[in-house]
């Protein structure tokens, strides 16, 4: 696994985690303390920051009171959605018929299947990654992807 | 050959391969020219340099001093699986 892919794991893993704590009523400091972990630990596993070791997921996964493995599986299946909504949204801001730049409300309507929490987050990590410019309501690929589009290295 | 003009084409398989290295798994994300120049010693210096002009213009390659690396983009978009050859 690369390294940008493992952050992207993490990630995932720390947004299921805080999923299932908020779902279950738990505080963070009623979550460390169930599963032994420092609170700042915890806080920083949420955010995909904090290093996740297999002792700290099995403790968190019985404290959630979930196998370890739902955990890790739940994790891959939010990293592949994130995935497969910026490959959604690549592809259209770089639709040729699509010139202008385009609004969320476009790019929604043609994305339905993509949630708009999703969308929206989606959006934010092109935009990090200088994929995407937004700038206000629009929204319009970056001159470094249409250049790699131009030069046929994007594939669909 | 240095010197002579460049086919556009050439120029973007060259753009192309500079890009692709950049974004090798097998090597620290920040090359130097010398690096790239050895790795690519099928093509002409004077047609790397181009490339690298271009492809730091359109901000596909990042230049800090001696140090290239692929923009952040373009480390993305292959994380995402879109680039290919």
């Amino acid at each position: 696994m690369r390294a940008h892919e493992d952050a992207a794991h993490e990630t995932a893993l720390g947004q299921v985690i805080r999923e299932r704590r908020i779902n279950r009523g738990l505080s963070t400091r009623a979550l460390a303390a169930a599963a032994g972990i420092g609170r700042r630990q915890l806080a920083l596993i949420e955010r995909g920051e904090g290093h996740l070791d297999y002792r700290a997921l099995r403790a968190l996964a019985r404290a959630l009171d979930m196998p370890a493995a739902v955990l890790l599986r739940d994790a891959e299946a939010q990293t592949l959605a994130h995935e497969i909504a910026q490959r959604a949204i690549v592809l259209h801001l770089l639709d040729e018929q699509h010139p202008r730049p385009w609004t969320r409300s476009e790019l929604q309507r043609a994305s339905p299947d993509i949630e708009p929490g999703l969308l929206a987050e989606a959006l934010t990590q092109l935009a990090a990654s200088g994929v995407a410019i937004l700038d206000g309501e629009q929204i319009r690929a970056s001159r470094s992807a249409r250049c790699l589009d131009t030069l046929g290295m994007i594939s669909i | 050959m240095p010197g002579q003009p460049i086919d556009p084409l050439q120029e973007e398989g060259t753009q192309r391969l500079v890009v692709l290295q950049l974004l090798r798994d097998d090597h620290d994300p920040k090359w130097t020219r010398v690096e790239l120049e050895k790795e690519l010693d099928d093509i002409d210096p004077d047609a790397i340099a181009i490339a690298l002009q271009r492809l730091q213009e359109q901000g596909v390659v990042q230049a800090d001093g001696e140090q290239l690396s692929a923009s952040p983009c373009a480390w993305h978009l292959d994380a995402l699986n879109f680039i290919t050859i």
